[in-house]
């Protein structure tokens, strides 16, 4: 496995034997695309990650702490998005005069709902790509 | 009819360019890798273009103008709720789903659970939905071709249908993320420059919005006095909703099957193994988001401008046409043609793309899912690439065969028909196989059929037993938008199963969780798909 992203440990056990010549005309395609069918091929890069592969409590934790985090971050952010378009129908029930009032011309629901909903849903997606980024990053950390 | 010259030359030559990088494509996409996933040398801007592409399908390039002109407000759910459908793939799948590896939406319920069976089950899904959702693009390139040449309806069929077989084909993954990425700028081009050129020459968005509602001119006036929405078309709880028993429960059960239906389309989710990486999946849903919500600024303007300028669709029925009839409303009559030329360009770039899409995928299941997978696995990559081809040719036809019978459907109702699917068989699965650990292969695979199952049977009840002219009920409304309580039932199926059975919680789930979440800055990383 080709690994772009850090320094492999020097004394790292070989890998799994590469697959059996096939008929593609790319062998470099081929050298990139390990054989791996099962985890067990999983190449621990160091320490840490063997931890978190073994299943041993501290990495347990590391690797449930990632996931709870994420998954905190995607509800924050769905329920963020839901609250506001799910409300939208009720206000539109609710307070006719007011979701009519005039903004440019325009109604304001008609308004919130075929123009800004859309840099709403780019901001909330920036804000999600950005910190989940970071969470893996603080991850990423700790596990080295 | 009358024959619009400049237009068929513009729609003639989208699909002679379509098929000469069909050709091309034969040359380049020469491994089973490029064949399936484009060999996943796709950067995220260019694969955005190519999903945003794929996405916008004739239902959104002609068919939501058309129906913002029929019903207003309503209709504007539609495309938020596409949109928003990106932003649920992005918080709870985009990358775990490609850091897992899995290829197709089978690969994941077999990998994760290690379950040959369960790949079965959600290829069927896979095939239905692909199924269901080509057949509107069939139809809208009919629609087209019998509005731009006066041909009969079957010709366009035939015509496109072709065309995609034989380019998909040829050419494969790899082939068509190119001619994808092309034609979602050629629709991006051909909505928003229409749209400008008529509010530059009849006057402003909140004019339009004046005439729209509040002072119609006489065209307007006399069409509604004949029969079109009057001024509640611009209100929430408008035509669209007040024929449905309940409006509100109407509005959340759309919201809801196009929301979460697009966050389970397998012909899309196909589309994010070709990144590099997870953080690369979530740039490029990203990026979709961004372009997606720009195209859709523009159909609500034009069914604004098709209520105003082109009344007579509403009494002649043809309001799924308008995008194509609007430039010849433009007093020049040169402009119009050529604006006619662009827009049809845009409907036919929205068929190819989409139909070439939802076949890669069709074949996709059915030569890798089914053939390499299950009924041949020791085949070799030259068999596995025939079967890919033979399986493109036999869906395409099969496709084109039932699209021949379909021509008096509203061709957006159709595409929530494949949503409701998607939402209620492959959305619950993916987000409880992504973040919940307990979850096991009987629990995954009971409540994939159970919401799978129900909402194909609310839908195949609307469509052979429910009566479009009758007043709607509440329970009308629940089988003909059935997402809203099919994903709730799904979920629960899934949680219960999982708990009644937690001895069949698969022995190596933390290291599938590992796969899924583990992010690839520490140079683990892995893919389902080997050689």
């Amino acid at each position: 496995m080709k690994s772009s992203f850090r320094s492999e440990p020097q004394d790292r056990a070989p890998f799994e034997a590469p697959p059996a010549a096939t008929d593609t005309d790319d062998p470099d395609l081929l050298a990139e695309l390990p054989s791996l069918e099962t985890l067990e091929a999983l190449q621990p890069a160091d320490d840490a990650l063997q931890e978190i592969a073994e299943q041993t409590a501290y990495g347990e934790i590391l690797l449930e702490e990632l996931i709870r985090r994420q998954l905190r971050l995607g509800i924050s952010v769905a329920a963020a998005f839901l609250i506001l378009l799910f409300g939208l129908p009720l206000m539109n029930l609710l307070f006719p005069e007011l979701v009519q009032m005039r903004v440019l011309g325009l109604p304001l629901t008609w308004l919130a709902l075929a123009v800004l909903v859309y840099p709403f849903l780019w901001c909330l997606a920036v804000y999600y790509v950005s910190t989940s980024r970071k969470y893996e990053d603080e991850f990423t950390e700790l596990v080295k | 009819m009358q024959v619009h010259w400049i237009a068929l030359v513009a729609f003639a030559g989208i699909a002679l360019a379509t098929i000469a990088v069909g050709i091309y494509a034969t040359r380049v996409a020469r491994t089973t890798h490029d064949v399936y996933i484009a060999s996943r040398a796709v950067g995220p801007v260019l694969n955005a273009s190519a999903i945003s592409g794929e996405y916008l399908s004739a239902a959104s390039f002609l068919g939501i103008a058309g129906m913002v002109m029929s019903f207003g407000y309503d209709v504007l759910w539609y495309p938020a709720g596409y949109a928003a459908g990106y932003l649920f793939l992005l918080l709870f799948i985009a990358a775990p789903l490609r850091r897992f590896g899995a290829y197709t939406i089978p690969d994941f319920a077999e990998g994760r659970f290690g379950s040959p069976t369960f790949r079965r089950i959600a290829m069927c899904f896979v095939l239905l939905i692909g199924i269901f959702y080509m057949l509107p693009q069939m139809k809208g390139a009919g629609v087209a071709v019998q509005t731009i040449a006066g041909l009969p309806y079957w010709v366009g069929v035939v015509v496109v249908g072709s065309v995609i077989t034989l380019n998909v084909a040829l050419g494969g993954m790899k082939g068509i993320t190119f001619v994808q990425a092309f034609q979602f700028w050629v629709k991006a081009f051909a909505i928003s420059v229409p749209a400008f050129v008529l509010l530059a020459v009849f006057g402003s968005y909140s004019a339009h919005w004046e005439w729209a509602t509040s002072s119609p001119p006489p065209a307007l006036q006399a069409a509604i006095e004949a029969g079109a929405p009057g001024s509640a078309w611009g209100q929430p709880f408008g035509p669209l909703a007040e024929r449905q028993g309940q409006p509100l429960l109407f509005t959340y059960s759309l919201m809801i099957a196009t929301v979460f239906g697009t966050a389970g389309l397998p012909h899309i989710l196909v589309r994010f193994y070709t990144n590099r990486d997870g953080h690369t999946a979530r740039q490029t849903t990203l990026v979709v988001l961004a372009m997606i919500g720009l195209f859709y600024l523009f159909p609500p303007i034009l069914g604004l401008l098709g209520r105003v300028h082109a009344p007579d669709l509403y009494l002649s029925g043809r309001t799924d046409a308008l995008l194509l009839e609007l430039p010849g409303r433009l007093p020049d009559r040169l402009l119009g043609e050529l604006l006619r030329a662009v827009t049809a360009a845009g409907a036919f770039a929205a068929f190819m793309s989409t139909t070439s899409g939802l076949l890669v995928a069709v074949a996709g299941a059915l030569a890798h899912d089914l053939y390499a997978r299950t009924l041949h696995p020791r085949a070799d990559l030259r068999e596995r690439l025939r079967a890919f081809r033979f399986a493109a040719l036999l869906a395409g036809a099969v496709a084109m065969a039932i699209s021949l019978g379909i021509e008096r459907f509203h061709i957006n109702m159709l595409v929530g028909w494949a949503f409701a699917i998607a939402a209620s068989a492959f959305f619950p699965l993916l987000v409880l196989g992504i973040w919940w650990r307990r979850l096991t292969v009987v629990g995954a695979a009971a409540g994939t059929l159970v919401g799978g199952g129900l909402a194909s049977a609310a839908i195949l009840y609307t469509m052979w037993a429910g009566d479009p002219l009758l007043p709607a009920t509440t329970w009308s409304t629940l089988l003909a938008q059935p997402a809203i309580w099919t994903i709730p039932v799904s979920f629960g199926t899934m949680v219960l199963g999982s708990l009644l059975t937690p001895h069949r919680v698969p022995p190596d789930v933390n290291l599938k969780m590992l796969r899924l979440h583990v992010p690839e800055t520490l140079g683990l990383r892995t893919d389902y798909i080997g050689e």
